[in-house]
């Protein structure tokens, strides 16, 4: 019996992948309901871009990917090519761009600097940086169509794991919190910002973290913002169904907070917002909720198991900020490295060794 | 005298106004920029194409897929939001005990400690002209106008925005409150939701709200659809009244109420709606058994509470099989009452208000009538097996069945396959209605802010 700790994308994708090898005992267990967690909280973008190299290659598949699937899945997932527009307020910001943009290049996904009066509906003229490959999709579309897949096949648990059951350096089950035992003898955590409280119950580092983020979404106005816009301290993009959406980059510590909204980070929003795009002044906001973004150390995520894991334990986690647009192909590589043991390179690259051996990948990107 | 329509978003029909509450569907909507009221300004828009969408369609259909992007440019949407105010002032009290809902409920339990904030000080009582078996109606009035006058200087006009870190959120008019209290009152009260069947969304088919309040005296002859005593109160109101209820639904009518109802000669029948036909003046309803003529229908199924206050603030609910509202539970911190209970009659509201947890909401029917009524076969809300049931999404039964078919019955999954709710009302509307039809447990997650804010 496999155990899948998790029905968000991650686990659903995993679940899905491992039903289209015909594996037939698969159980997932939910603490809340289906895509609780990030998955059903975030902002639905895809991008190639980031900072780091291991994260560019892995995005060049994971992107095809996610487009190729949403061509099969039950429901529509609403690709739409839209870009990233990143606004450049400083002589630093356009010399940090000039290197990006040559590594971007180097990579395949080049974007281009642009004139930001070239998008007329901002009320910035300065420089931006454009990167067209980027765009969007309706998570919860994405997240549903895997788990209609899979309803009837596998069963879905609601209850929370509390122990990882381990002997002899083995798996064993799990226990969960109304004291049932399940065994199995593959578990695998995909509970996204939960996954690090699960690694410390087998006394392993928990590497990654939840952040609490907010976000809101303003009342409907016809589609003119294509593209996600990204300044100082803000971002946001529009919705295919009108509204625009996005949230604003505030620290706050890194443990499991209440989903809350604050006042001040919803006016905090709306001004900025206003400041930067015509003809909403009078826009009003609809809607606000908060998630996390599952912090590792690096901004990238973890997958596969460690040398000195019990055996049979797996983890695919830890995306901070970025895990809705690879689910898709994460799942499916989780599906090979557990059904058929082929442990794809970047099983390897995105190892949790790495934070024991000090190779981390130099990740800055996190929107 | 023509009654304000609005053209829908996704399918382009011309759609009525039925509400008159601020935040449900269509009542406030944006023309050129600028946010008007629908009702008031007697708006009237019509469209001249309508469009095939359908969330079948939309998930389904390989060339709907391909060009969603360019496809959802022919949603009716605003093309601007002008700017409207100066911005209000932010101002963070803190109060011992805090009312929500200006309405008979909220007024009683007023005292020396307190603070009450509603968007409409005295609320249905004013309009609505049906007798209570308990008491005289004026003498209620009579009773609120003296309590109002006594704590005049603790009442104030605004609209709960909903829960943030900070405190609560209320909107005046001239500023933003955040509000910290150390026991809450909710007394948000309740409001008629529109039933489902083929063409309910026909012009001339409005809420008992807007009915009472703008309609009254313009419309003489009314069909009203329900199945509870707040369905003959509404008739009372009218110079001549037909009452339909839904086929295979148990109707919950006090002897009291069937009395009056007779005595100004009531017709109360049932059965299910299988066409709507609209002439100039005249509103047609066809039933399996019969036509039925009236110049305008109201519908007035049952007096849902506003539960999306009372979940905001942090209050679990129960669903009532037996007329079917969500009812919220309370804790030590937050007290409900009256309406937001699912009361509607004004002399139980203000015994709420003394002790809530005393009042069960079958106190309003007869003995026996209430607790022996098995639950519903059925939703009171299903006239018929067509009809629109998301107004600001556009959505019918037929999309919601779309999420059926695939084994979702909850409100929450039907929502992220449909995208019920997730409009300009926020589910103020359907996601009751909704969770009626499939018996849901739970509804859907109402987040702040619950009205837009315009900062």
């Amino acid at each position: 019996m496999i155990l899948i700790i998790g029905a968000g994308a991650h686990g659903l994708s995993l679940a899905y992948h491992l039903k289209k090898k015909g594996v037939k005992d698969v159980m997932l267990i939910e603490m809340k309901r289906i895509g609780y967690g990030s998955s059903g909280r975030n902002a639905a973008r895809y991008r190639y871009h980031f900072f780091s190299k291991e994260n560019v290659e892995y995005a060049k598949k994971a992107i095809p990917y996610l487009l190729s699937q949403a061509k099969e899945l039950f429901l529509n997932s609403t690709i739409n090519t839209t870009g990233y527009l990143w606004l450049l307020r400083s002589e630093k910001q356009i010399e940090t761009f000039k290197k990006l943009d040559s590594f971007w290049k180097g990579l395949g996904v080049g974007g281009k600097f642009i004139d930001c009066k070239e998008f007329e509906y901002l009320k910035y003229d300065g420089e931006c940086y454009y990167a067209p490959q980027d765009g969007s999709f309706h998570h919860d579309y994405i997240l549903y169509s895997y788990y209609i897949e899979i309803m009837n096949d596998y069963r879905i648990l609601y209850d929370e794991v509390t122990e990882i059951i381990v002997g002899n350096g083995k798996v064993k089950g799990v226990k969960t919190s109304s004291g049932k035992i399940i065994e199995g003898e593959k578990v695998v955590i995909t509970a996204g910002a939960w996954s690090g409280k699960l690694l410390q119950k087998v006394s392993l580092p928990s590497y990654i973290e939840p952040e609490k983020k907010e976000i809101f979404i303003t009342e409907a106005v016809k589609y003119f913002i294509k593209p996600l816009i990204i300044d100082n301290e803000v971002y946001f993009s529009q919705t295919l169904k009108g509204e625009i959406i996005g949230g604003t980059e505030t620290e706050t510590e890194k443990k499991l907070l209440p989903f809350t909204n604050s006042f001040s980070e919803m006016v905090k929003f709306v001004t900025r917002l206003k400041s930067l795009v015509k003809g909403i002044e009078g826009i009003g906001i609809l809607r606000g909720w908060s998630g996390y973004y599952e912090m590792t150390p690096d901004r990238s995520h973890v997958m596969g198991y460690g040398e000195n894991w019990p055996e049979g334990l797996y983890i695919d986690a830890g995306y901070s900020g970025h895990g809705m647009m690879f689910a898709p192909y994460s799942g499916k590589l989780m599906a090979d490295l557990i059904a058929d043991e082929r442990k794809d390179q970047a099983i390897i690259t995105f190892s949790p060794d790495r934070f024991l051996k000090n190779k981390l990948i130099d990740e800055k990107l996190v929107i | 005298m023509e009654l304000p329509t609005v053209i829908s978003k996704r399918r382009r029909r011309t759609i009525g106004v039925s509400y008159i509450e601020y935040g449900l569907p269509n009542v406030e909507i944006i023309v050129n920029g600028k946010r008007i009221n629908a009702i008031d300004e007697g708006y009237r828009k019509s469209s001249i194409v309508r469009l095939p969408f359908s969330v079948k369609l939309f998930h389904r259909n390989l060339f709907v897929r391909k060009f969603t992007a360019i496809l959802s440019n022919l949603q009716n949407l605003p093309n601007k939001y002008e700017k409207t105010q100066t911005s209000k002032t932010v101002e963070k009290i803190t109060v011992k005990k805090l009312i929500i809902g200006g309405g008979t409920a909220g007024i009683f339990s007023l005292d020396r400690e307190s603070l009450l904030i509603g968007e409409e000080i005295f609320g249905d009582i004013e309009y609505d002209e049906s007798p209570l078996p308990q008491t005289s109606r004026d003498e209620l009035i009579k009773k609120l106008r003296e309590k109002v006058t006594q704590f005049e200087d603790k009442i104030i006009k605004g609209k709960y925005l909903g829960k943030f870190d900070e405190g609560l959120l209320f909107e005046t008019g001239d500023k933003f409150l955040l509000i910290n209290a150390e026991s809450i009152v909710v007394a948000s009260g309740g409001r008629t939701l529109r039933p489902v069947f083929k063409k309910n969304y026909l012009p001339g088919i409005v809420s008992r709200e807007l009915y009472l309040k703008k309609l009254k005296k313009r419309f003489s002859r009314i069909i009203v659809l329900g199945f509870s005593n707040i369905s003959i109160r509404t008739a009372l109101n009218a110079k001549k009244a037909t009452l339909i209820y839904p086929k295979g639904v148990k109707p919950i009518f006090s002897k009291f109420y069937l009395e009056k109802a007779e005595e100004k000669g009531i017709q109360i029948v049932e059965g299910d709606i299988i066409d709507v036909k609209k002439e100039k003046d005249k509103i047609r309803i066809v039933t399996e058994k019969e036509e039925l003529d009236g110049n305008l229908v109201v519908f007035s199924t049952v007096k849902q509470p506003r539960v999306e206050v009372a979940y905001n603030l942090g209050l679990y609910y129960k669903f009532n099989k037996t007329l079917h509202i969500y009812q919220p539970i309370e804790n030590e911190k937050i007290k409900v009452i009256g309406g937001s209970l699912g009361l509607s009659n004004d002399f139980l509201s203000i015994l709420s208000s003394e002790n809530s947890l005393e009042l069960d909401i079958c106190k309003e029917f007869d003995p026996g009538v209430c607790e022996e009524t098995v639950e519903q076969m059925k939703s009171p809300y299903l006239y018929g097996k067509d009809g629109m049931v998301c107004e600001c999404e556009d959505l019918d039964m037929k999309d919601i069945s779309f999420a059926l078919n695939l084994g979702f019955n909850d409100v929450e999954s039907i929502k992220r396959i449909t995208g019920l709710g997730t409009g300009h009302c926020q589910g103020k509307v359907c996601s009751y209605v909704a969770g009626s039809i499939t018996k849901s447990n739970t509804l859907i997650s109402f987040r702040s802010p619950l009205y837009p804010v315009v900062l």
